[in-house]
This record gives C-alpha cells, sequence and structure tokens, in this order.
C-alpha cells in the first residue's frame, strides 16, 4: 500500500464545495466572539457552555456507517470513496474490526484495545500505516483476537476533509451474532448508514431483518447495490431488491456502484470509468448526509448562542428597566431569582425529575434483564432436552453465547433511550425557567426559529432535532464506553465445565451388561441433559451479573453526567437572575445626571448583543437556505438520478449575499 | 470393503417387519423402505438462496434441465431420477400423484402445475433417461435463509421434517458463498439426529460460485481453493461435512452445455485488438453495451450463460490453445472444479452408497416403530439396536465423528491416519492407506501390516486411554476388513 501514489483523485469526483461552507468560518469566529464577550462580562460560565459546541462545529464527526452481510464489498467500498487502499480488502471474510477512516493531513493509524475487566479502557496507541492489515484483517487477527475495540485510520482524502467519517464494520451474518449487536450499537450514533448488497443475489431474509433493526437505530439508511461491474443481472436484482424495500416500508432509492470500475478509473486516470462506477450519486449523497449532519451541530449551536446571549442580556436590560420604573420590575425580578435559586439547589425540582425518570427507567431495565435472560434460560432449557448436550455443546455454547450478546444489546439500547428521554423530560422544563429568567433577544415562536428550521432540514435528526443531538453527544460521552461493554461481555465470559461433557464417553455404554445399547443412552444423555442444564443456569447467572455490573455502571455514569450538566445550566441561570437583580437594584441609587448617561450605555451594551444575537439567525437563515434542495428528497431517499450540485448552488447564492451585506449594520432594533 | 453383510442384515430385518406390519397401515412405510434401499441413492442438494443449486443440477446432469435464473428461482422441491421416458410427477400432500405436462424453454423445463396449490406440492418429480442420474438421483430443494419465509420453511421441512421421519435424502451435496452462521444452523439441523446417525460421512460441501468470491479475476479459482483450504481445518466445519471443494456452477453448467456458437462467438472475441477486448471485458454492462464488431445480442446470450468470469476465461483458454468446442468446453469443466466434485461423489458417495442406504433404511425402521408401535414391533426395535451395535460399519461411522468432533484423545498425526484408513481421502484401499494410485500390491501388504502394528500397540499401551483404547479397535478392524477384501481378490489394480 503506498497512499501517495493513489489518492490524487480527481476533485470533481471526492470534494464538493458546499455553497454554505463559507458560512462555517463566520459561525466559529462569531462563537468565539461570543465567548470572548462572556468572558469580558465575568461570565466563564456561559464561556464554557458555548466552547464545547464550537468544537463540534470545528470538528463534526459526521459517522456514516458501512454495513453489510459478509463480502459484501464493504470494505471495497469504503476503498473506493476514499480513492485509496486503505481497508484491506480479502476474498476471505476480511474486515475482523470496525475501521473508522476520517481525515488527517498526513497518513496515521491508531488502533484502541477492549478495557481489561473493569479497568478504562486503554489508550489508543499508533501503529505504521503498513501494519494496519495485521490489526483489522479477519486473516491476520482472526475472530479479533487482538481484542480490539477499534482501528482508526486517518488519510489525507479530500472526501473526508468536512468531517465525514466512514466506519467500515465486519460483515453481520444475520441478527443473532454479536457483531452484528456492536454493528448496531455503532449505528444508533450514526448519522447515516450504507445498507450493503451485492448485485450477485437479491436481499436474503438475514439481510432484511438486519435491514429493519438498523432501521430502527438510524434514521437515515442507504441501501447501496455492488458489484453491478460482474452481475449480468444487477438491473434486476435491483429491481427485486427495490421491491423487498417497499414491502419494508423504506422508500429509498438503491445506489448501484461498482467499486472495481472506480479502481481501474483511479489508476489508469480514466474519468470514464469513475463516472460508469456508480460512485458519483453516493458521493453527492454523503455530501448530503455530512452537510446535514453538520447543520445539525451548527442548529445546536445557534440555539445555544441564543440561549447565552439571552442571559448576557438579562442584567442590562433589567437595570434599564428598574432605571424606568424600579418598582415592580425589581418585584419580579426577585421572583426570578428566587426562581433561579430553587432551580440551583439540591432541591430543585428538575433533581427530582432526573431521579424519578432514571430510578423508573432503572426498574424498567431490572423487570426486562430478567425477563429476558428467562427467556434464553427456558428456550436453552427446551434446545438440551431435544438434543444430547455432548453431540453440539460448542455449537449451542456458541449459540448461547449469541443470545446472551443479544440482550445485552437490547438492553444497552433501552437504557440509551430511556436516558435520553429523561434529558428531554429536563430540557422542557429548563426551557420554561429559561424564558423568564434570561429570555432569549428575539421573541420567536420557538417552531419558527432558525435554529429549529435547521435542525428540520437536516433529515439525520429525525424527531427531538436538535435536543436529540445535544442529548445524544451528553449520553454517548457517559454511557458509550459502558454500553460498548455491555455487548462485548459475551464473548467474554466463558464456559468452565465444557469438560464435563466428553462425547466418546458415549462408548463406555456398550459394555453395560443386560441393557440394550440404546437404553443405556438414554440414561446416559439424561444425566448429561441434567448435568447442562446446571451448567446453562450458572453461566446465565454469571452473565445477569455481569451485565447488572455493567448497566448499572453505565446508569451510573448517565446519572452523573446529565446531573452535572444540568447543574452547570441551573448555576448559569441563577447566576444570571442574580446579576439581573443586583443591576436592577444598583438604579436606586443612581443619581438623576448619570441616568442618561447610563441608560445609553446601557442601549450600546444591548445594541451590540443584539447584533451578535442577529447575526447569529443570519448565519442560521444562510445555513438553511443551503440546505434547503437538500432536505427537499426527505429522509432515506436516494438522489435517484444525483441532485447534482445546481439546485444546491443557485438558492445558496442568492441567500448568501442578502447575508452578508445585513450582517455588517448590525441592525440596532431599540 | 462392501458393507454386503450390513445391508443383508437390514434387508432381513425389513423382510421380517414386512411381516409383522402385515396388513396394517404400516405396511405401506415398509415397502417404502424396501424400495428406497434398492433404488439409486438419493442426493439433495441445499444451500442458502442463489447459492447456486440449481445450476450445479445442471452441471451433474450435464443438461440444462432445472430452471435458473438473476432472481430467487427454485419455489419446490424438484426430484431428478432416471426414468425409461420423460415424465413430469406432481406428488401432493393431500391427492395422489399425477402426472403433468411439461415443455422445454431455451432447455430449462417448464412444468404446467395445473393450478395446484405451491403450499400443497410436496414434491415434483421429473424421470429423465441419462446416464448422470443412473446411481444418483438428484433433488434439488429452494434455498434456506430465503427472504420468503414460506420458501425457507419449505427448504426446512425437506431436510428436517416432522414428527421424527428421518429426511428423504440418503446424502446432501451443501453449496455455500461463504460459511455463515445460517450455512452452521442448517447443517446441524440436518445432523439433528439422535446417537449413531448424526454423521459428516453424508455430507459434502461445496463453495459454490466460487469465480464471484475472487470477483472474477482471472486466479479467483485459486484464491477459492485457497478458501476451501481454510474451511477444510475449520474445526466446526469438520464436524458437519466430511469434504469442502469449490465449484464454479456457471463455468461448469457453461462446459456441459457449449455449442459450436459460443465456440466461434469466443474465437471472434479473443480475436479483437487487446485493448478493444480490454474495455470490453471490464464490466458486463460495457461487455452488453458497447459499440463493437460482435452483435449485442449474441454477446448478451452468451454472458448470461457463462457470466463474466466465464467470458474471461474462455477467451484465455482459445488465447492458449483451445482449437475447438470440445477442448474449450473441457478446459472449462476442469477449471470450474466439476471433475473433483464429481470424483468426491463417487468415492465418498457411490462407494459408501450400500453404508448410506442401510443407515438411511434403519432411521425409516426405527421412526417408523416409534409412530406405530404394534404387537411384535419391540422385536424390530431390539434387532434395530442390535444391528447398530453390532454393524461395524456404523462403528466406523461413530468413530468417524468422534474424530471429527476432536474427542477422541489421540496426536494429531493418529487421528489423520484414523480418519484416512476409515475412507476420509477415499474408500478404495490404497487411498485408505495413503498410498499412489499405482503403488504395487506388496507396497499395500506392507503398509497394511504397518498400520495394523501400529494401531495393535496403541490399542494395548497400558498408557492410552480408554477412548482410544476403543478408537484402536475399530481401526484394527477396519484393518482386517481390508486384509480380507485383499485376501478374496478385491484388490485390483488400477
Amino acid at each position: 500500500m503506498n497512499p501517495s501514489d493513489t489518492m490524487e483523485d480527481p476533485p470533481s469526483l471526492h470534494h464538493r464545495e458546499m455553497t454554505t461552507d463559507g458560512v462555517f468560518p463566520d459561525l466559529l469566529s462569531l462563537m468565539a466572539e461570543i465567548e470572548q464577550t462572556c468572558v469580558d462580562a465575568s461570565r466563564p460560565d456561559l464561556a464554557g457552555q458555548l466552547s464545547g459546541r464550537r468544537a463540534r462545529v470545528a470538528e463534526p464527526d459526521v459517522a456514516v456507517v458501512v454495513a453489510g452481510d459478509y463480502k459484501a464489498g464493504k470494505s471495497s467500498l469504503v476503498n473506493a470513496l476514499v480513492g485509496a487502499d486503505i481497508c484491506p480488502v480479502d476474498e476471505d471474510v476480511a474486515t475482523a474490526v470496525p475501521t473508522l477512516v476520517r481525515y488527517a493531513p498526513e497518513p496515521v493509524v491508531w488502533v484502541r484495545r477492549e478495557a481489561d475487566g473493569d479497568e478504562a479502557a486503554p489508550e489508543a496507541e499508533q501503529v505504521p500505516l503498513d501494519a494496519l492489515p495485521s490489526y483489522a484483517s479477519e486473516r491476520a487477527n482472526p475472530g479479533n483476537r487482538e481484542r480490539l475495540r477499534n482501528v482508526e485510520v486517518g488519510i489525507p482524502a479530500a472526501i473526508l476533509r468536512d468531517g465525514l467519517v466512514l466506519v467500515d464494520t465486519p460483515g453481520v451474518g444475520g441478527l443473532v451474532s454479536a457483531q452484528t449487536v456492536a454493528t448496531l450499537a455503532s449505528l444508533s450514533m450514526a448519522q447515516a448508514a450504507l445498507f450493503v448488497s451485492d448485485a450477485t443475489q437479491e436481499y436474503t431474509g438475514p439481510e432484511l431483518e438486519f435491514l429493519s433493526a438498523a432501521r430502527q437505530v438510524c434514521p437515515v439508511v442507504l441501501p447501496v447495490l455492488t458489484k453491478v461491474d460482474l452481475a449480468p443481472a444487477w438491473t434486476k436484482i435491483r429491481e427485486l431488491d427495490q421491491g423487498w424495500l417497499e414491502r419494508a416500508g423504506l422508500n429509498a432509492g438503491i445506489m448501484p456502484v461498482s467499486s472495481a470500475l472506480s479502481y481501474h478509473g483511479r489508476s489508469r486516470r480514466r474519468t470514464d470509468l469513475e463516472g460508469e462506477s456508480g460512485l458519483l450519486p453516493l458521493v453527492d449523497r454523503l455530501h448530503q448526509v455530512l452537510h446535514e449532519g453538520r447543520l445539525l451541530v451548527a442548529a445546536d449551536a445557534v440555539a445555544e448562542i441564543h440561549a447565552v446571549v439571552g442571559q448576557l442580556a438579562a442584567p442590562i436590560t433589567a437595570e434599564r428597566d428598574a432605571l424606568w420604573n424600579p418598582s415592580p420590575v425589581i418585584a419580579e425580578l426577585e421572583l426570578a431569582e428566587d426562581r433561579g435559586r430553587r432551580l440551583a439547589s439540591d432541591s430543585a425540582e428538575w433533581q427530582m425529575l432526573l431521579d424519578d425518570g432514571l430510578s423508573d427507567l432503572e426498574d424498567e431495565v431490572v423487570v426486562d434483564v430478567t425477563n429476558r435472560m428467562r427467556i434464553v434460560q427456558r428456550d436453552s432449557e427446551r434446545t438440551i432436552m431435544k438434543t444430547d448436550p455432548a453431540a453440539k455443546w460448542d455449537e449451542f455454547e456458541a449459540e448461547l453465547g449469541r443470545q446472551v450478546s443479544t440482550v445485552m444489546a437490547a438492553i444497552s439500547s433501552l437504557l440509551l433511550e430511556g436516558a435520553q428521554q429523561v434529558a428531554e423530560t429536563i430540557a422542557e422544563h429548563f426551557a420554561d425557567h429559561e424564558a423568564l429568567i434570561a429570555p432569549t433577544l428575539h421573541s420567536r415562536d420557538p417552531a419558527l426559529s432558525a435554529a429549529s428550521i435547521l435542525a428540520e432540514a437536516s433529515a439525520g435528526a429525525g424527531a427531538g432535532g436538535a435536543a436529540k443531538v445535544q442529548w445524544r453527544g451528553v449520553l454517548l460521552e457517559a454511557g458509550w464506553s459502558g454500553l460498548e461493554g455491555l455487548a462485548a461481555i459475551g464473548s467474554i465470559l466463558t464456559f468452565t465445565s465444557i469438560s464435563l461433557f466428553n462425547p466418546f464417553a458415549l462408548a463406555v455404554g456398550v459394555f453395560i451388561g443386560g441393557k440394550s445399547l440404546h437404553q443405556a443412552r438414554s440414561r446416559e444423555v439424561q444425566r448429561r441433559r441434567e448435568q447442562a442444564v446446571e451448567a446453562v443456569t450458572r453461566y446465565l447467572d454469571d452473565a445477569t451479573r455481569a451485565t447488572d455490573r455493567e448497566w448499572r455502571a453505565s446508569l451510573r455514569r448517565i446519572r452523573r453526567e446529565l446531573r452535572r450538566s444540568y447543574q452547570e445550566r441551573a448555576d448559569a441561570l441563577h447566576r444570571s437572575a442574580r446579576d439581573s437583580l443586583a443591576a436592577a437594584q444598583r438604579t436606586l441609587v443612581a443619581d438623576a445626571a448619570g441616568r442618561q448617561a447610563r441608560l445609553d450605555e446601557l442601549a450600546a451594551g444591548l445594541a451590540r448583543l443584539h447584533a451578535l444575537d442577529g447575526r447569529a439567525d443570519e448565519l442560521a437563515i444562510a445555513l438553511t437556505a443551503g440546505a434547503g434542495p437538500a432536505a427537499d428528497p426527505g429522509p432515506g431517499v436516494g438522489p435517484g438520478p444525483g441532485p447534482g450540485p445546481g439546485p444546491g448552488a443557485g438558492a445558496g447564492d442568492t441567500a448568501g449575499a442578502g447575508v452578508g451585506d445585513s450582517a455588517g449594520d448590525s441592525g440596532v432594533v431599540e | 470393503m462392501t458393507a454386503g453383510g450390513f445391508v443383508d442384515q437390514v434387508r432381513a430385518l425389513l423382510a421380517g417387519a414386512d411381516r409383522v406390519y402385515a396388513g396394517t397401515p404400516g405396511q405401506a412405510d415398509v415397502a417404502a423402505i424396501v424400495q428406497r434401499l434398492d433404488e439409486p441413492l438419493r442426493v439433495a442438494i441445499a444451500g442458502k438462496v442463489k447459492a447456486g443449486k440449481s445450476t450445479l443440477l445442471n452441471a451433474l446432469v450435464g443438461e440444462e434441465l432445472a430452471p435458473t435464473d438473476a432472481g430467487e428461482c427454485t419455489r419446490l422441491v424438484w426430484w431428478f431420477r432416471d426414468g425409461i421416458t420423460y415424465r413430469a410427477m406432481l406428488h401432493s400432500r393431500s391427492k395422489p400423484p399425477r402426472p403433468l405436462r411439461f415443455a422445454r424453454h431455451d432447455g430449462a423445463l417448464e412444468v404446467d402445475l395445473d393450478g395446484a396449490p405451491e403450499a400443497d406440492i410436496e414434491r415434483l418429480e421429473i424421470e429423465w433417461p441419462s446416464k448422470a442420474l443412473r446411481t444418483m438421483t438428484l433433488i434439488d430443494t429452494p434455498g434456506i435463509a430465503s427472504a420468503t419465509t414460506a420458501i425457507a420453511d419449505t427448504a426446512m421441512a425437506f431436510f428436517d421434517p416432522e414428527d421424527d421421519r428421518p429426511s428423504p435424502a440418503d446424502a446432501v451435496i451443501y453449496l455455500m458463498r461463504h460459511f455463515h452462521s445460517a450455512d452452521a444452523r442448517f447443517l446441524e439441523a440436518f445432523h439433528d439426529e439422535e446417537h449413531v446417525q448424526s454423521t459428516p460421512v453424508n455430507t459434502i460441501a461445496v463453495l459454490s460460485r466460487a469465480d464471484e468470491l475472487g470477483v472474477a479475476r482471472r486466479d479467483a479459482m485459486d484464491s477459492a481453493e485457497r478458501i476451501a483450504e481454510r474451511y477444510r481445518a475449520d474445526r466446526k466445519l469438520r464436524r458437519l461435512c466430511q469434504a469442502v471443494v469449490p465449484v464454479a456452477g456457471l463455468l461448469a453448467q457453461a462446459a456441459v452445455s457449449l455449442r459450436e456458437t459460443d465456440f466461434r462467438l469466443i474465437g471472434q472475441l479473443q480475436q479483437l485488438p487487446p485493448e478493444e477486448l480490454d474495455e470490453l471485458l471490464l464490466s458486463v454492462d460495457r461487455f452488453a453495451l458497447r459499440p463493437c464488431s460482435i452483435s449485442p445480442a449474441a454477446r448478451v446470450a452468451v454472458l448470461n450463460r457463462f457470466g463474466l468470469f466465464g467470458v474471461r476465461a474462455s477467451v484465455d483458454f482459445v488465447g492458449n490453445g483451445a482449437r475447438s468446442a470440445r477442448q474449450l468446453a473441457e478446459a472449462l469443466r476442469r477449471h470450474s472444479g466439476l471433475d473433483a466434485l464429481r470424483g468426491l461423489l463417487d468415492s465418498q458417495f457411490a462407494g459408501r452408497r450400500d453404508l448410506l442406504k442401510g443407515r438411511a433404511a434403519l432411521l425409516a425402521l426405527d421412526s417408523l416403530v416409534r409412530r406405530l408401535p404394534i404387537a411384535g414391533s419391540e422385536g424390530i426395535d431390539t434387532e434395530i439396536e442390535r444391528i447398530r451395535a453390532g454393524a461395524h460399519e456404523l462403528a466406523e461411522v461413530r468413530l468417524m465423528n468422534s474424530l471429527r468432533a476432536g474427542a477422541v484423545p489421540l496426536p494429531d498425526a493418529e487421528t489423520s491416519e484414523a480418519e484416512r484408513l476409515l475412507g476420509a481421502d477415499g474408500t478404495d484401499i490404497r487411498s485408505r492407506l495413503g498410498l499412489e494410485p499405482d503403488a504395487p500390491d506388496d507396497a499395500i501388504q506392507a503398509a497394511l501390516a504397518r498400520a495394523v502394528d501400529r494401531w495393535q500397540r496403541r490399542a494395548e499401551s497400558p498408557l492410552s486411554p480408554q477412548d482410544a483404547v476403543e478408537a484402536a479397535l475399530v481401526v484394527i478392524r477396519t484393518c482386517e476388513g481390508m486384509a480380507a477384501a485383499i485376501a478374496a481378490g478385491e484388490l485390483t489394480p488400477r
């Protein structure tokens, strides 16, 4: 592999300039400016609220998971998309470990190992580029015996420059493998999934099962048909597959691609082959996904800007109003301050919401674990009673492990969803307080705010929009390592009792006098069945204990993170309320001569904040305008013949020009 | 080394069973078991949807009989058996068998189901006078893991029938594109018979559509062979089947159906300037649509029958000196892996015909006795047990299972020697002894003597665990059988 030879791809194919690209630097500088304003106003707490979001706008990391059956051509597709032979491609089962491919100015590879037992996950270690196959491929690392969590590759590929992260995954063989569990888990934090199937056959039962599970956790699933260069009947297959998708209720156009033609196009420098490869529409679609992902992050950032600016403005407005008409204003502010104090206190209502919500969730998980494990136990006993445990114990054992993994996956998604609901409830609760203590500067119908429109425009958000994105970040940071750990224990727990079952001990039955062989065997089998049931019970007990430990730890982390994050918000709001009250009370001692001067100062300050707030709105509008055509096809709909850069460019240009003008003269709307 | 003794015992038992069940509903069952014992081996072709089952069946028969299609095609169980005339019979679950009209469309059979509901059809039986079907009745089955649940269920119901009846198949060719959890589940289900019946002896796995594994590159078959090699060493697969071979079914089908016009077309292609040919062969769409001196219709026709890999390989073979349609067909057939599969079918299935048939009959009788116990049937049960315990052939099968499961405490070298002596590499004496096909008689005698000596020591060693002693005793008896066969003059030099 020599990436420097292969990475000079035609920029037309692998990188799209979005008309909105220019808006993001403006957004970043606006956020930096507001952070500085916060610091100047002695509000580092508010600056902190913004800086985390600024980092995400700068590096949005929009993940697209490439998932599908074994040998469907996932790795080849990733290679074709980035225009370099990065992921090992093998005729035999290839990818053993999820491989994240992201942008880096210089090629670099990191490997991340699984944590050992309860310890924290070890740091990622950097390995030479050409060592990648020895970690990521099944041949060199069979069954992932190196116990890697993932491999991360950074390459200077144009398509990745704006934050697209492609995740190549090991093949999923239906729903009951630990691998499927891991892939589904990774899908839950992805912006979109490419569901890859090859053109040599129509969708199989297990593929369709996986597809419908994937759609539950990932809002945008894009079906891709690979290897169309070698399947004579690929159009027929596409038609059949399209029928299956429609019956499954997925209204998405299948995108046919040929990674091989793309490879030839690249190595022979032939744009006609690149065109025939069918990769262009897919690249377009990925840019759209990336764009939507970035919009979502931007929408979250704009909403936060409004909230922060509102809090900065609150004391100024309070002082100004108090100068005109002190007593009612102060009375109101006292109420607000009281509200803020209660919000920040240990006995705040949101604390109760959090505790109640999470303990309900805890109960729900306990019941769920018990029920699911009971079903596994019952089914296992049934299987044991039907067969001779000695005959196929290792298959049975593997199947049991798979079932337990599936249980764990179900629990982790239950945990994540439940926690998200709790977080959203609290967010709504906070919104009421925010509106009272520090309303945003422009009174907006929430549904019509630029941020909401922006969030809606980015199809990836699904229900919940920006709020979901916001909480997904917090929850995943808190819970992810634990949840991922959950899915992994299945492979860690092992039987210790296998040696009890020695199949060849059967032959001893021959020497039991007087009994027919069959009867002797039956008795032996009965005894082994009892032992097997015992072993299963022990195993499931261990598994339940391990699961409990893991999910409880996850829940604790989630609780801690949510509490910390909301406490900070509550403290900031309380501080704003207190500052507002203090500012209003200061007016009581102000002399009449200074009054007008002070009013002018305050007006100037407010005007400045209005200007900042207005700029955020305008940036949001500029982004929305750019997103217009992208939002059109709706979630999961393929571009069909390809939207092309045309419509996006046109709409963006006009909107952009208008914004540029008005952003300058910071409209003083007093 | 025939299993004559064993089959004779089974026959005698069936004669007794016929008397016991005379005049009862079980009599027809016994008759069916007897009939099955005398029929050619029933070999079912199984696998996931679109594994290439019908294509392989056509290649084995040597005619494009079974309909094939890009989409899922085989929805019913089709039996192809040798016959005196051409005939299609419908066996339904609710009505007696009846003949159906059929026609051939481009070679493939089109059977008029005459309004019979698919769910009611047990099987379509095609009688077809064919040399290839004389030793084996071939059964084409719908795909397991089909997205259409009803089709997947039809397949499973055939291999794993309800109420403990044994499967109608004596042996299975299992097609897989790569080894998948669905494949493992299926193979386990097929082996899901208690005790002695579970065996890899009657299953051969085929790595099908082998050309596509290497994405139709010119060395695709070498890659497929490497993968098959890895599968052969896979412990889980070893337990479930006795061999894994790669076969490019489309190539094999192309070989058996190659016509003079095909050969001429390939010749024309080969004559094209190399750059133009290269451009043409880059993708199926290019091959079908790109302007060139050969008519698109002819190109599409050959592409559909050969596949892109088949066309690439054919052009190469003609370039490398295939001078006639026959030579090209032969080159394609050799390259497809079909010969290797046929060799395996001969040595592993046909060579064990009596054993496989006898086992199937015992299983069927056992199931009958359990389903319809009547006065006198316990006697049959006891007799079944006696044959099972006593027949050396079944002891060999049991030992083979245990060896394959890694359950016999023997060193690896001895495990593979035991497997070989039991016939894992071929059931003729030379293969069993690991000798060349042209090894002289005295070499055979010497090798046999050494083997007996070695296993005798293993059996008598006080350090051998009991399981190993048991295994050694079975192997020694197998060697004694070989010696008896040689003494009886059964050893015919090749």
